[in-house]
């Protein structure tokens, strides 16, 4: 009953948050804090805040007033990528059409990005971040709800009936789907402290993928292992090229395979077959069991996650990317399977598992096991679970290579555990240093 | 066209204006002048120092631990604490708009002082390179979450940048209106001040014109706020004088006008504070302690006939107050209470001879034997001695068994009783006697009896002596009064406090601890008669809600304090002084950083590193120069170690030395703690080896 109505309240207070943003210009921002703090100091006592506050309050009605006298027509074109990446900025090009017989000049224009509704069991899992945040410490905060920033940009004189093009730079703040629902005109008053505002819609979605960080050349760990009924996988990655027998063209097929010379003769595409179920097959192993106190540490395991689906595959070898989410996932992707593109698709919608299902994880990684030539494994813990799911690959002479993000500060604290249970290659990642830490991966080589 | 963020980057606020404005509302004006000068002239001052985000970090620290030593010196010389501890112990409305004022005053000085507490930080931040600050600086928080090391950083504009020229103009004109307006000039000034600094944000879209018509009518709008300021305040403080007078006074009883009534000690119920602290030697129940006597009953209100207070004289030693002059009885017990603003009631117990300790000023009493103290201290601790024969309550005179007020139903209801009961012509303790046995089995206690309830022909009391037979002890009281003096005995109708909460050697009179009873003439002298039902008390402890303990808590805790801070020295100083060590001790880990133990552990090489780019004197770079004169140089995008890869230079003699100054190399560059003085002169030997041996002729040769 208090969540909920913590919650309404919390929502209530984010749209207005969100109304003052695109309302007030910063220095109307410093206008209205000026109001609250004086209308916070005033009493009968205090004649001259009293005053102030009043005149603070005069300026903004008096500017909010003739906010209401903007009539302006418009209709927005929007060019968008399709897909960004987290932590960057992006620019989308907009084509504002005036469909008025007025000139307009000296507007904004503000891209209208939709706020991601929370809901009650996410707001409580935030507001009961587990043990991280059971202290008066100034921690790290969780990640933002936030999807993304934008920037309001100037508009150029716009003629009567005509087109302009602005260029609008959006900061992605997370990863997953961005809907850009339409864009703002703004105007403001003269002295420039309240916005009047006219919307057009568009709607339109661009996919956030998440960010990435670069990688040391890699030599992943493991031999080439023999992959039962993977031939069409083999044509494309495997590495013998012995000839067996001539079949009709599959998908997935490599173009590299095709028998010309029999297509032209069949009159349908023919590839050749080979004897060559051998080659590299990595599984990636995305720990995606943690508390909302965590969900920084996830992100940052999204993130390292995203850097090796990128990498591996272009190393002419199979990556699968392994998680639990609401069911057990497995991705392959490289040459001739699947694009890195569509693992950071997945990625980029992946969300964090607040019950521990270690035992779903394990299962399905020791399915796999007979296939890997080696394990990636990105974790956010090193409890004993996830301790016994390394050792138990280890005695399946699968090489494992542990990636385990740990909060700031607390890398030099990392407790290592029994020498039985360490991975082939265990790298300690700290939250905010992920891209440095990554970058020992090729000493450790 | 320029967009305002543009001419908002350029721009810069007229703070000269702005300290002046100040500097005239607060009566400083040479200080708010040349303050303003300085900041003015650094603006053309050529002299610019780029600051790393540590430097603003701890400067902004060093600001804010400022800000806290100026507030808390002046919360402790204007005796903040007194103002607190009266706003948490008194229940008085009025005394805590009082003391709340008396802060709001601290609060006035404080934010006058503002301009000078951030002014070295905005002239640390004039002579940087640096126009806009990050909200990192201004936020623990914010710094907690930290930029990615490794990662992209995001552009100036999403990472939310602030003028700090713009923010201390803001702080000064907040400062400005603190207090009251020395002219009506005041005002129409502030907009102007605050029209040039928005002229920059203004919007292009209109003409200037229109910019100068909105200022102009905002002006007008400031004149007349001008004018009508007055008159609002009068009239909300009409409205204030009002609301205060139907507040009430609170925890006490009413003994100024000497008037209670019916149901002001069932409201006095509802709370569970600690008004009493109530010790006796032996540990036995302090009995009833009563605050204030009345002998008139009329319309359902009780009054006094004998208001008139007289000062008890000169106390003995300057704190003994001797009230009756029977011989000493050896019975003591010592009550401890708050004040408000130095008056209070005092409760006393029956038959007291004499209160010691009590530092009041003045001390008096009245004919039916209420007292109370003027001039004393926040928190009394006094002590009572009382006995048989003591007290100095006057005798009984015709009000005491006066019944003539009486009207109507509790006349009739009074009468009726009386006569049931068979009180006429009883000896005085044999009419007690039957008073206490009837209402003890007829009846019954309950926590509080709406007035509105019973017929409308009818009386409270008369509902209670007819119909409810149950109510709280005002009504037993005042019927027991009434029949008494029905029955031809005088008495009198007494408030106060019941003490029966023992908490360790201390009996705790709580708010829901007050009572009243009856004062009966029995063989000379006034007796305590209390015909209440014993079970009050547990139908009272029924409001104690779960919050109690904590409240308790607190108010042992303020209480232990109180005593402490009466009975110490200068504690002021002593507090002072412990927040200015903590400051103090904040401040060097601000300035010395938090890394002190790292800093002695190991000597950096450099220990204040100014240079933008460090590491550009490594020795490896001589080396790095000798070896692309030799095998060919690095490409632009190369690492180092790349580099040394491609040379395939890992694999010589000298690998293992080459990879090691390397490593050095790299930790000179690039670092944040530097490098330890020992392991430089490592970097430096190996230079020197390596130097050595690539420029041996047949070094080549030999790898190649």
């Amino acid at each position: 009953m208090l969540i909920r109505l913590l919650h309404r309240i919390y929502v209530g207070v984010r749209k207005s948050a969100a109304w003052l943003q695109r309302r007030f210009t910063p220095a109307g921002g410093f206008v209205l804090g000026g109001l609250v703090l004086t209308g916070a100091v005033s009493n009968l006592d205090q004649t001259t805040s009293l005053a102030v506050f009043l005149l603070l309050l005069a300026i903004l009605l008096v500017a909010l007033l003739l906010t209401t006298f903007f009539r302006v027509a418009f209709a927005i074109e929007r060019h968008a990528p399709r897909f960004v990446t987290a932590g960057e900025v992006f620019s989308v090009r907009v084509r504002l059409q005036n469909i008025t017989d007025r000139l307009q000049r000296g507007l904004e224009y503000i891209e209208s990005v939709r706020d991601p509704p929370v809901t009650v069991s996410e707001f409580a899992a935030r507001l009961r971040p587990g043990r991280g945040n059971r202290s008066f410490r100034v921690e790290a905060p969780l990640p933002p709800i936030r999807l993304a920033l934008v920037r309001p940009v100037p508009v150029p004189v716009l003629p009567p009936r005509a087109n302009v093009e602005v260029r609008v730079e959006i900061l992605a703040y997370r990863r997953g789907p961005l809907v850009l629902t339409g864009g703002w005109l703004a105007r403001t008053d003269p002295f420039g402290l309240v916005r009047a505002l006219r919307h057009a819609a568009a709607p339109q979605t661009v996919l956030v993928l998440p960010r990435r960080y670069p990688l040391p050349p890699l030599v992943l760990p493991g031999q080439t292992q023999y992959q039962r009924g993977g031939v069409s996988l083999a044509a494309g990655v495997g590495e013998s090229e012995e000839f067996v027998a001539l079949r009709e063209y599959r998908r997935g097929d490599s173009l590299r395979r095709v028998h010309w010379r029999s297509s032209a003769r069949r009159g349908q595409l023919i590839v050749k077959e080979c004897q060559d179920e051998y080659f590299v097959r990595h599984a990636l192993v995305l720990d995606t069991f943690c508390e909302a106190s965590q969900d920084a540490l996830f992100e940052e395991a999204v993130a390292v996650a995203a850097s090796f689906a990128c990498t591996v595959p272009d190393q002419d070898s199979l990556l699968d990317l392994l998680f639990v989410g609401p069911t057990t996932v497995c991705v392959t992707s490289g040459r001739g399977v699947g694009h890195a593109q569509q693992m950071l698709e997945v990625l980029a919608a992946v969300k964090p598992c607040r019950e521990s299902r270690m035992g779903e994880l394990e299962a399905l990684v020791l399915q796999h096991s007979h296939t890997l030539s080696g394990c990636l494994m990105v974790l956010l813990e090193w409890d004993q679970s996830r301790r016994n799911l390394v050792r138990r690959l280890r005695a399946l002479r699968v090489p494992v290579l542990v990636m385990i993000l740990v909060p700031r500060g607390k890398a030099d604290t990392f407790e290592r555990g029994p020498a039985e249970d360490q991975p082939d290659q265990l790298l300690v990642l700290e939250e905010g240093r992920v891209g440095e830490g990554l970058q020992r991966l090729e000493r450790m080589q | 066209m320029n967009s305002p963020s543009d001419n908002v980057r350029h721009a810069t606020p007229p703070i000269l204006l702005a300290l002046a404005l100040w500097a005239w509302q607060a009566d400083l004006l040479p200080w708010g002048l040349a303050m303003g000068a300085i900041l003015e002239a650094l603006r053309f001052s050529k002299v610019r120092f780029v600051p790393r985000t540590e430097d603003l970090n701890r400067l902004w620290n060093a600001t804010v631990l400022l800000f806290i030593g100026v507030a808390l010196y002046l919360f402790l010389a204007r005796r903040g604490l007194e103002s607190v501890g009266t706003i948490v112990t008194t229940s008085s409305p009025a005394t805590r708009l009082d003391e709340m004022r008396e802060m709001s005053q601290t609060a006035v000085v404080l934010l006058r002082w503002l301009p000078f507490v951030f002014y070295p930080f905005i002239v640390a931040t004039s002579v940087s390179r640096t126009t806009t600050l990050p909200w990192e600086v201004f936020s623990l928080r914010l710094r907690a979450m930290g930029p990615e090391v490794s990662g992209l950083r995001p552009p100036d504009w999403a990472t939310g940048q602030i003028h700090p020229g713009y923010l201390y103009f803001a702080l000064v004109l907040f400062a400005s209106c603190a207090g009251t307006a020395r002219s009506k000039a005041y005002l129409p000034l502030l907009l102007s001040v605050l029209a040039l600094a928005l002229w920059p944000w203004r919007s292009r879209r209109y003409r200037a014109w229109s910019w100068v018509g909105m200022y102009l009518c905002l002006l007008v709008g400031a004149a007349v706020t001008e004018r009508g300021i007055e008159r609002a305040r009068q009239t909300l403080l009409a409205l204030e004088g009002r609301l205060m007078q139907n507040a009430g006074q609170g925890d006490r009883f009413d003994q100024l006008h000497g008037v209670t009534s019916i149901g002001a000690v069932g409201r006095l119920k509802e709370s569970g504070r600690i008004i009493l602290r109530v010790r006796t030697p032996d540990g036995t129940a302090p009995g009833l302690l009563r605050e204030a006597v009345f002998n008139r009953f009329r319309a359902s209100v009780w009054g006094a006939t004998h208001r008139e207070f007289q000062t008890v004289g000169t106390p003995i030693d300057g704190h003994i107050w001797r009230f009756s002059r029977r011989q000493r009885s050896g019975r003591f017990m010592t009550i401890a209470r708050y004040t408000a603003q130095g008056e209070a009631p005092i409760a006393l117990p029956s038959g007291t001879i004499m209160i010691t300790n009590l530092p009041a000023l003045a001390v008096e009493t009245n004919y039916l034997a209420s007292a109370r103290m003027h001039e004393a201290p926040p928190l009394v601790v006094y002590t009572v001695e009382h006995g048989p024969g003591g007290g100095f309550d006057g005798p009984p005179d015709a009000d005491d068994t006066n019944l003539d007020s009486l009207k109507g139903p509790d006349s009739e209801a009074i009468e009726e009783t009386a006569q049931a009961l068979g009180l006429k012509g009883q000896p005085p303790d044999h009419a007690v006697a039957i008073l206490e046995r009837y209402f003890a089995t007829k009846f019954e206690y309950t926590r509080w009896q709406d007035r509105s309830t019973g017929q409308t022909n009818s009386s409270p009391l008369a509902a209670f002596l007819r119909e409810s037979r149950a109510g709280h002890c005002e009504y037993f009281a005042t019927a027991t009064v009434l029949l008494l003096r029905a029955a031809g005995v005088p008495a009198r109708y007494a408030v106060g406090f019941s003490p029966g909460e023992p908490r360790g050697d201390t009996w705790l009179a709580r708010a829901r601890d007050a009572h009243a009873w009856c004062l009966a003439w029995i063989n000379g002298h006034w007796q305590d008669v209390d015909t209440t039902p014993g079970t009050w008390r547990q139908h009272e402890a029924v409001a104690a809600g779960w919050s109690e303990a904590i409240r308790d808590w607190f108010s042992d805790a303020w209480y232990h304090f109180a005593l402490w801070r009466q009975r110490g020295g200068n504690w002021r100083i002593f507090v002072f002084a412990a927040g200015m060590i903590a400051l103090s001790w904040l401040g060097w880990r601000q300035l010395r950083g938090s890394r002190w133990r790292r800093a002695r552990e190991q000597q950096t090489a450099h220990p204040q590193r100014t240079s933008p780019l460090p590491g550009l004197d490594s020795e490896f770079f001589a080396l790095a120069a000798v070896i692309a004169r030799n095998h060919g140089p690095r490409l632009p995008h190369e690492t180092p170690r790349a580099w040394l890869r491609r040379l395939s230079l890992i694999g010589t003699p000298t690998a293992s030395l080459l990879d090691e100054a390397l490593q050095l190399h790299y930790r000179l560059r690039f670092d944040p703690r530097g490098l330890p003085e020992s392991d430089r002169c490592r970097l430096r030997e190996l230079a020197r080896q390596l130097l050595g041996t690539h420029r041996a002729p047949g070094f080549r040769n030999r790898i190649d």
